[in-house]
């Protein structure tokens, strides 16, 4: 017996009995009893029948035994059934985690993705309106991705940087039921404090203005915010970029006291706002290089406009009202660092001789708006003198356009020919140009009149 | 002429001044100096010859972060049809414009994959771009309940 159980597998031996459900730990043997079987006179030969009995009884225990083992096998497989799905799933997940960590993006080093947020978070930055936080979406959209990204989020510092900053102005309804009655208003809960405070750190602003007032009350925070209220010292030392929304109600800027000092300027966009460009008397604008304005009301000459900007690169005008014009100067100033002219909104208002005395002999990219929402008369005749001064100027200067493009902003409805974009295609070939010349038409525009004046020059 | 020469051995001649458009290759280009031997480099000649003349960003321009914060995230046309390639391309064009220092290139890869995720929430960020969401539960609960402490915190 202990021979026998020592031959078998260790694994059948070492499972454990099954107990049925009568009780019995293995099934009954079957086969009639020894009795019936053997005739009367049957001799035994009683070593063989122990011997027999033995070996038979080693027959039924690893029978019992094999039946225990096939029971288990049945066991575990019903088991496998129930348990092999959801394995397969853990696995494949898990498999799918280390595909994640061979994904391309994964091979991006931390300031590539950085790079990418900041793209992101710049135009989508932390929002504050009186004083309270009111989302910060995007930054919190990223930092909910993985663990990478929720570290890089949290690490850098540039990427909190970016605010939206509303000061007293998101009750626009309760302002206009006040009517004309004098408001007492006290914008600026503690993040609005807070952020005067750092004023000296302060690198680009956007300010939207809906009063000469607001801009007022800015100033009032920054000087009663800052530390060192040493006069003369500027409360944005380092302010690079400045960008001033005027809303419909602030018309013309007149102050302009806080940006007065601002020696680190070098972007000034003005925007919606009629301001006088004796604006640009009081503020050093002498390291300016990118000069945008939508509404310019000139005090004097543009020429002493480039001349107050001589490291000016890119220049946009809008609407230019010219009070000054007068004649030309003796000699023309050379501006040797402008390389990108952008006129929008070219109308019957634009001065033409704003250029008679401007020479720019490295001006690269030129970019035409002509503003059509006038009678066709006036376009016509904005265009004519407009465009004329300005191919001399440019003809003059000696320059060599490497790209050119214009725009017609829908106008009142004129239809023109197809044969009358060639002629406007024409002025624009006409000028010194290395490059192509972009057309992007906004709508039915004044290719009839320009067909005129192409025809008359 | 210079002879640029890609890791599979194909070899391409461009013209100096496309070619050192890359601040990597410029640099090559002046410690070998006069020399006929041929510069390593993959392909982005393309995008140098399309992008040849235009005015090169300030050699130390990139050493400071702060200078992404005027850019937006336009891209010309021609920039855009350039970049219209699979992901997997997409990334290798972004590293090999920041290790040849092409910064335009690398600008308009970086732009492009901004474009990609704004607007998106976290699942469709990590499923466009094969990220596995790592987080534990219980990170997430706290991860949450931090956020909301914060904004609250007013």
């Amino acid at each position: 017996m202990v021979n026998q159980a020592a031959k078998q597998p260790a694994r059948i031996r070492d499972l454990p009995k099954r107990v049925y459900a009568d009780g019995n730990k293995r099934p009954p043997l079957c086969g009639p009893s020894v009795e019936l079987i053997l005739p009367k006179n049957f001799s035994l030969d009683q070593s063989l029948l122990i011997d027999s009995s033995s070996k038979f009884l080693a027959k039924c225990k690893s029978l019992e035994a094999a039946w225990d083992d096939k029971s288990l096998l049945e066991s575990l497989i019903t088991e496998s059934h129930q348990v092999l799905p959801s394995r397969i799933a853990n696995y494949a997940t898990q498999l799918s985690m280390q595909l994640g960590y061979y994904s391309p993006i994964r091979r991006l080093p931390p300031e590539i993705i950085t790079k990418i947020f900041v793209f992101i978070v710049q135009e989508d930055p932390i929002s504050f309106g009186d004083g309270r936080l009111d989302s910060y979406p995007m930054l919190k959209t990223l930092s909910r991705v993985c663990s990478l990204w929720h570290n890089l989020v949290v690490s850098q510092p540039i990427f909190w940087s970016y605010m939206n900053v509303n000061i007293g102005h998101t009750h626009l309804q309760e302002r206009s039921f006040s009517g004309n009655a004098q408001l007492d208003l006290k914008p600026g809960g503690g993040i609005v404090k807070e952020l005067a405070a750092r004023g000296a750190r302060w690198k680009s602003l956007k300010v939207s203005l809906f009063s000469n007032s607001d801009m007022r009350q800015l100033e009032t925070m920054l000087k009663s915010g800052r530390e060192d209220t040493t006069a003369g010292v500027s409360p944005l030392p380092v302010l690079e970029n400045l960008t001033i929304y005027g809303r419909t109600e602030c018309r013309v800027l007149h102050d302009v006291k806080l940006f007065i000092c601002c020696p680190s300027l070098r972007e000034l966009h003005i925007l919606g706002v009629w301001w006088p460009s004796s604006m640009l008397n009081a503020i050093d604008v002498r390291n300016l290089i990118v000069l945008e304005s939508t509404k310019v009301l000139l005090d004097f000459p543009m020429v002493d406009l480039l001349k107050k900007c001589p490291l000016l690169q890119t220049l946009t005008v809008g609407s230019v009202f010219d009070r000054v014009g007068g004649a030309p100067l003796p000699e023309c100033f050379f501006h040797r660092h402008l390389t990108t002219l952008n006129l929008y909104s070219i109308d019957a208002s634009f001065p033409k001789d704003v250029w008679q005395s401007i020479r720019l002999p490295n001006l690269a990219y030129l970019n035409i708006v002509i503003l059509t929402m006038s009678t066709a008369s006036r376009v016509v005749a904005s265009v004519k003198d407009t465009l004329a001064a300005l191919r001399d100027m440019l003809i003059f200067s000696g320059c060599s356009l490497r790209e050119t493009s214009y725009q017609l902003v829908e106008a009142d409805g004129i239809e023109g020919s197809s044969t009358d974009v060639d002629y406007l295609q024409a002025f624009m070939e006409s000028l010194p140009t290395t490059g192509g010349t972009q057309q992007d038409v906004g709508g039915p525009a004044l290719w009839h009149y320009l067909a005129l004046y192409s025809a008359e020059r | 002429m210079v002879t640029l020469v890609t890791s599979d051995n194909e070899k391409f001649n461009a013209e100096k001044e496309v070619v050192e458009r890359s601040v990597l290759i410029k640099n090559m280009l002046e410690d070998v100096g006069e020399s006929d031997q041929p510069i390593p480099l993959p392909m982005f000649l393309e995008y140098c010859e399309h992008h040849r003349g235009e005015p090169l960003p300030a050699p130390d321009a990139d050493t400071s972060q702060d200078d992404t914060r005027k850019r937006t995230t336009d891209i010309s046309e021609w920039d855009q049809k350039f970049i219209t390639v699979d992901q997997e391309m997409l990334f290798e064009i972004i590293l090999a414009a920041n290790y040849l220092d092409i910064k335009s290139l690398l600008d308009v890869g970086c732009k492009t994959v901004a474009n990609m995720i704004k607007g998106k929430t976290p699942e469709e960020i990590r499923k466009l771009f094969n990220i596995v969401n790592d987080f534990t539960p219980r990170r997430r609960c706290a991860q949450i309940k931090k956020e909301n402490e914060w904004a609250e915190d007013r």
